[in-house]
């Protein structure tokens, strides 16, 4: 019955879900290749970051140490909405709740599964990163062995600490979702704190980079602190000192035995829990309060009120729109000074100088990507309204106009945060101010084509069109590198071309032209049409 | 989707900046690492009985235990052989003092190579009995027999709370060895005018200065020597913790002549020693280390007119403030004492590469990070500051360094002192930023009976009339004293120039006219081959290279590459020299001199000074720092460079130095391991790098591309020494060329004799790669030939062409070679 099960739960998978084999066949196809590049990628910064270590003593093992520990860590946040999503489930309940399975069967598959996903994950991170490290540090032979083992059992530890902080995090996660106002409270300080973890992590390596000299970083002093550190990481040391002669195998065993010990704690804990889910259902909700009548109101303020309400109410946790969009000016701040000062060291400074409009290509790009990514988020979706759309056709407003509203809400608060993003850069010197206004304007045009494309997208229901990918992902490459380039031809012709800064407003009001006449042009007609293809 | 990508974009530029990682090689100039100093336990008179027979004498090593020592630091024990009061019996297990008879004998405790030494006073009783009388604060040790007593002591409140001066007193403890019947008050008691001796409570009251002694006479035995207590007493304060030191120099009004009673070590060897008494570390306030609390700054002397143009734009500031430990502006006397400015000169971090090598590693807070920079072509920035990004200094000059101990005032006398800048261990590299010795700005100075050590350039001395005496100056990473003027003249344009035009005739003009750029907007062969300074320094880019087919489409005409001969070039490149020197107040009519400086150098020795023992600065002069000639340079770097110095050719006041009495240079080198590159910074390679478009070439500039001393030096025979197949060099002064030095050297005995080389002469002899025209575009290694070739003539351009003038030894009689300085030796001078 667990194999059965079992199976089930892997054909819920995007990969292993059946379809036609012309179509499912490019998909595994797709999927080998991402793999092997992502493999291929760690592997080859590993390996570089290795020959640069490679001066100082110890340096690299006490690396490698904290970065499967770190794995250790990603596997473990990777796995626990997934077991959160996969165990307590009421809808899935519902369903087997009313099949005469045995709770542990139910159990064993899903148990089963995560073990092989946690497998997957570290075959695709652990193992290689291990092969690597043994190949230039000249270990062992015996070391590819015992990293075959080590990527068989790891797993047991990463499922097994996911498991018990997998009821938790449940919890939490419900009462969170359950409130509106707490959700963008833990979510704004949740992304905020990341955020200047991530500025200060970026700040310390950029000046590392621009000192030019590891010399700087690598001191005595700090090597010691990284050895103590690498050396207390139970179990990766005793497992990187294998590929040493005289390791200490039983240590290493000892370690292995600690993960299956982890793994057996965690399981009769998680299965406890989760037959008592079962048979009982999630914990009651505490009696509503009744919501207060605020009185009649406009028809335009209560739409904006929905519409703040619709983006709030997300499925997507921290990363709601909402947390990424109040965080966006500082992440957006600390990349793009990140890469500027990069840009300006090294080898790079070569590049640089060497393609007039390199500097100016990644620096729009980014900002344009930080715009698509935010607000691809679901600034502006209608599988939020779920059934309220229905309602939306019986609202005594126009189409057009509540669309335009649905549009303006996120729209505003996505182009205030990055008209901060863009005066900040300007305040600290990072953009002159003359460009900060034109690529300020340049930046709200692009945003509003966003938002028009996916209003005209998401009223057509194709899902696959490439369009709002094209607009996303595409355009902010082509809106940035369109004017380096004419700088680059500019500067070896003399040309006196146009600043590439004009042209990037151009370009931007023109894209911003298209997308508002295809939705001038077609919202309504999408929009009663919609309707007409969902119920269809 | 969604999260992928944010998670890309996050992650990016931390991806990116592992191609921008670049890593240098740190040089290594390997130099033997000796014991800095040597422990003992004993007393200046220490007791030894007769009938007690041999014991075991102890010492231990202080040395930077990040580095091996050299061989020939091992710990050795030695007494004069004419007496025979003791002797030393080396055993197996160490060194053994053996009684003879009653009396009193120094004791040398020195490292095998004798360079480093300590010494103590053995005095053997018997039953006659002998007075042993020792200071609570006692003389050093180490260094020379030069003691002196301040007549003041100093007392605060604290580091920030004024000081106030009493009658020094000196504590003693007196004790009878050998005859239990005997106290102090049986010896007969001498002493000098000056001092109030109270036996009852074992003090010494110093009423006036001069000459003191205090002498206990045995009452009965005619052959037991008196207990001597010998110093001179001097109007001064005594020196008995770092914070005495600053309160009597740095934060003192008016700065106090001072008297040193206590070591000033680093924490690292203050941590190492068994017996601290008479130890502090050098920045400690009231158990706080903090060395730069109370450094002392000021602007540079040197001249800043390029500093003072630079910040004056928007770029970033560079500084032109210049620390120093110890500003004294009165006396210093040392006793044999030390001041070890490690914590403050030295890098504070270190790195281990994978080879074991130390590297130190400069740590923001760090505030010795090097010379300030005199002047630059392209952005002045030295690699040891914080700088900003993407900064392209292609070339840059030093002027005035930090300093451990700055003299600022007259008649300052420094007496008996050891003073070291750094624990560097075995690499002069280490001492990059560490720093200079002593920088003199003060006339009648006199540095005595010292060991001066471990620094960038031990002693700078500039517009100072200066002796030094009796000194060892060794660990040097350019030179044991720096000498030259702060005073200078400016280029004269109205001053009259001879010169050769295109078919050799005399020309006379003012040197305004003759340095005039040529138009490059209007291009004539009359121009172009005029013979005046713009035509001839234009013809030495030019020459033997194809930089005229990179030139030609800027300024639409084809420059004849050979037009002149080398030999025009260079006397050529001699009349622009002349041109932009101006001895006005320095030179008379006659040709005598008015020197800004004399510097006196009398019996010192001079070890492991890597560039120079004795260096006659002057100020680089070449016509690009007066109006950035060649204008071929000007065209190719001024699409590159936005500031560029004007009017900085300066001709710098003479400097007399003397040379007396019987001064020692033990500095032998290999050729191969002779190197100029600390006199200046340059990135000539990320500049081809990044504007010459040769990306297919890892760009190589190297010192012998745009400073080749070293080469012609070891095209010099005199200057050489073979042993075994292996040249050796010892050149212990040189007269910086480049630009014009007026300096001389005047020798007391003619024992060594000098030789002078043209790097723009030897630099024009080169060639580059050459390929035929119409290709040399698209041919890297063409290009690349080319720029270096052409950029190391732009080096003299910016320097000068003077000579390089090097004094060097007998090298048939190679003295001294092999051999170290004897410590023991010098002392028994003072």
């Amino acid at each position: 019955m667990i194999g059965t099960l079992f199976v089930r739960e892997l054909l819920s998978l995007p990969l292993f879900k059946p379809g036609p084999l012309l179509k499912k066949l490019p998909q595994v196809l797709i999927y080998v290749i991402v793999m092997a590049a992502v493999v291929a990628i760690e592997c080859f910064i590993y390996v570089e970051v290795y020959d640069t270590f490679q001066a100082y003593q110890g340096v690299n093992r006490a690396l490698t140490a904290i970065l499967l520990f770190v794995l250790l860590l990603a596997s473990v946040v990777y796995l626990l909405p997934k077991m959160a999503k996969s165990f307590f489930s009421p809808k899935e309940r519902l369903i087997v709740g009313t099949l005469p399975l045995q709770p542990g069967s139910l159990y064993g598959a899903k148990a089963l599964l995560f073990y092989f996903q946690a497998t997957a994950f570290h075959l695709l991170t652990t193992f290689p990163l291990s092969i690597a490290y043994c190949v230039k540090s000249n270990g062992l032979f015996a070391f590819y062995i015992v990293a075959i083992l080590f990527a068989l059992f790891f797993p047991l530890l990463s499922v097994g600490f996911a498991s018990l902080l997998c009821p938790l995090f449940a919890l939490l996660s419900s009462f969170i979702k359950r409130n509106i106002w707490v959700l963008l409270l833990v979510s704004f300080a949740l992304i905020t704190g990341l955020a200047f973890l991530y500025s200060a992590a970026l700040r310390l390596f950029v000046d590392l980079v621009v000192g030019n000299s590891l010399n700087y970083l690598l001191t005595k002093d700090f090597v010691a602190i990284l050895l103590r550190i690498g050396d207390s990481l139970y179990p990766f040391t005793s497992y990187l000192k294998m590929s040493y002669l005289g390791a200490d195998v039983l240590n290493f065993l000892l370690s292995m035995l600690i993960c299956f010990v982890v793994y057996v704690i965690s399981y009769p804990v998680l299965s406890a829990i989760y037959s008592s889910f079962l048979k009982n259902g999630p914990r009651p909700r505490k009696k509503e309060k009744w919501a207060h009548g605020h009185g009649m109101t406009s028809p335009v303020r209560a739409l904006i009120k929905k519409e703040f309400f619709v983006l709030s109410s997300s499925n997507e946790g921290v990363l709601s729109f909402f947390s990424l969009v109040l965080a966006s000016p500082f992440l957006v701040i600390s990349v793009y000074q990140g890469v500027n000062a990069i840009f300006r060291t090294g080898n790079l400074n070569y590049v640089r100088i060497l393609f007039p409009g390199f500097e100016f290509f990644i620096s729009i790009a980014l900002l344009f990507l930080f715009l698509s990514v935010v607000n691809g988020s679901g600034g502006f979706s209608l599988d939020k309204e779920g059934r309220c759309i229905e309602l939306m056709k019986q609202f005594p407003v126009r189409p057009k106009a509540q669309l335009r509203i649905k549009i303006a809400v996120p729209y505003i608060w996505a182009g205030l945060a990055f008209a901060v993003s863009t005066f900040a850069l300007a305040c600290l010197n990072s953009l002159d101010w003359p460009s900060f206004a034109l690529v300020t304007l340049s930046g709200l045009l692009f945003l509003a084509s966003l938002y028009f494309f996916a209003a005209v997208e998401s009223l057509a229901n194709r899902p696959n069109s490439p369009v709002l990918p094209i607009v996303s992902f595409v355009a902010p490459f082509v809106l940035a590198g369109a004017p380096a380039v004419l700088t680059l031809i500019d500067s070896f012709g003399n040309l006196g071309l146009m600043g590439p800064n004009w042209v990037l407003l151009g370009l931007s009001a023109t894209l911003f032209v298209v997308s508002a006449a295809a939705f001038e042009i077609r919202a309504d007609r999408l929009f009663i049409r919609y309707e007409v293809r969902a119920q269809a | 989707m969604k999260k992928g990508l944010l998670g890309l974009l996050l992650i990016f530029p931390f991806l990116i900046a592992f191609l921008a990682f670049t890593t240098s090689d740190y040089l290594i100039k390997g130099v033997e690492q000796d014991i800095a100093d040597i422990e003992i336990d004993y007393p200046a008179l220490a007791p030894f009985g007769l009938k007690e027979g041999k014991q075991k004498l102890q010492a231990n090593a202080i040395f930077n235990q990040d580095y091996p020592l050299s061989e020939g630091n091992e710990i050795v024990f030695s007494v004069p052989e004419d007496q025979d009061v003791a002797r030393i019996d080396k055993e197996e297990d160490g060194y053994y003092l053996v009684p003879l008879s009653e009396g009193q004998v120094e004791v040398t405790v020195s490292n095998l190579k004798g360079n480093v030494s300590r010494r103590f006073t053995a005095v053997v009783y018997g039953e006659t009995g002998a007075l042993i009388v020792n200071l609570d604060f006692p003389f050093s040790t180490a260094g020379m027999e030069s003691y002196y007593w301040g007549t003041k002591d100093i007392e605060y409140a604290s580091i920030d709370s004024p000081y106030s001066k009493k009658q020094a007193v000196i504590d003693f403890e007196a004790a009878v060895y050998g005859n239990e019947s005997m106290d102090i008050y049986d010896f007969n008691l001498e002493y000098s005018d000056n001092l109030a001796i109270d036996l009852s409570k074992e003090q010494i009251k110093v009423l006036t200065p001069g000459e003191s002694f205090i002498r206990f006479i045995h009452p009965f035995s005619t052959t037991t020597p008196p207990t001597e207590i010998v110093f001179t007493a001097v109007e001064a304060v005594n020196i008995y913790s770092y914070a005495d030191l600053l309160k009597a120099t740095n934060l003192s009004e008016n700065g106090e002549a001072v008297v040193l009673h206590v070591n000033l070590e680093s924490q690292a060897n203050f941590a190492s020693l068994s017996n601290k008494n008479h130890y502090d570390i050098f920045g400690n306030i009231a158990g706080t280390v903090n060395p730069e609390a109370y450094v002392y700054d000021f602007e540079t002397t040197y001249n800043h007119d390029f500093i003072d143009g630079w910040n004056a734009g928007i770029s970033f500031k560079v500084s032109k403030e210049v620390h120093t430990g110890i500003r004294l502006r009165q006396s210093l006397y040392g006793n044999g004492f030390l001041i070890n400015g490690h914590d403050l000169c030295y890098p504070s971090s270190s790195s281990v590469l994978s080879d074991g090598t130390v590297v130190p590693v400069l740590s923001p807070s760090d505030l010795y990070r090097g010379p300030r920079i005199y002047t630059a072509v392209g952005d002045p920035a030295s690699p040891y500051e914080n700088n900003t990004d993407g900064v392209e200094p292609l070339l840059v000059l030093y002027g005035q360094d930090n300093s451990l101990l700055y003299v600022d005032g007259d008649g300052v006398t420094v007496d008996n002192i050891r003073l070291r800048n750094a624990d560097f261990g075995n690499n002069y590299q280490n001492l990059i930023t560490t720093g200079i010795g002593i920088d003199v700005n003060g006339d009648r100075t006199v540095i005595s009976n010292s060991v001066i050590s471990s620094a960038r350039s031990l002693i700078r001395t500039y517009s100072s009339d200066i002796t030094i005496e009796n000194c060892l100056l060794q660990n040097a990473l350019e030179y044991g004293i720096k000498a030259g003027a702060n005073e200078f003249n400016r280029v004269d344009p109205n001053k009259q120039i001879t010169y050769s035009d295109d078919n050799g005739n005399k020309q006379t003009t003012t040197v305004s006219n003759y340095v005039t750029p040529i138009d490059l907007a209007n291009p004539t062969a009359a121009n172009m081959y005029s013979g005046k300074a713009d035509s001839i320094l234009s013809a030495g880019v030019l020459t033997a290279n194809q930089a005229n087919v990179f030139i030609s489409p800027f300024i639409h005409f084809l420059i004849d590459r050979d037009h002149f001969t080398i030999e025009e070039m260079a006397s050529g490149a001699q009349v622009v020299q002349d041109a932009m020197t101006n001895t006005t107040g320095f030179v008379n009519e006659d040709g005598s001199k008015e020197y800004a400086a004399h510097v006196e150098v009398k019996n010192c020795f001079f070890y492991n000074c890597h560039v120079s023992s004795i260096s006659l600065d002057s100020y680089y002069n070449g016509p690009f720092l007066y109006n950035n000639i060649s204008t071929m340079f000007y065209a190719v770097l001024g699409n590159y460079i936005d500031y560029f110095p004007k009017d900085g050719a300066l001709t710098m006041a003479p400097t007399e130095l003397t040379l007396s009495g019987d001064n020692r240079f033990y500095t032998y080198q290999k050729l191969s391991d002779l190197s100029f590159d600390s006199l200046l910074t340059h990135d000539i390679d990320t500049f081809i790098k990044v504007h010459g478009g040769v990306s297919s070439i890892q760009a190589d500039v190297t010192e012998d591309d745009y400073l080749p001393l070293r080469q012609l030096i070891g095209q010099t025979n005199q200057a050489l020494y073979s042993n075994n197949g292996v040249n050796y060099v010892n050149t212990p002064i040189m007269k910086m060329g480049g630009g014009t030095n007026l300096s001389d050297v005047v020798f007391e005995h003619d024992s060594l004799s000098s030789f002078s080389v043209n790097c723009y002469e030897h630099v024009l002899a080169r060639s580059a790669t050459m390929v035929p025209d119409n290709q040399f575009m698209g041919s890297d290694e063409a290009k690349y030939s080319t720029m270096k070739v052409a950029l190391s003539r732009a080096a003299s351009n910016v320097m000068g062409f003077e000579d390089y003038t090097f004094y060097t030894l007998d090298m048939a009689e190679h003295p001294y070679f092999g051999e170290t300085p004897s410590l023991s030796e010098l002392s028994a001078r003072s």
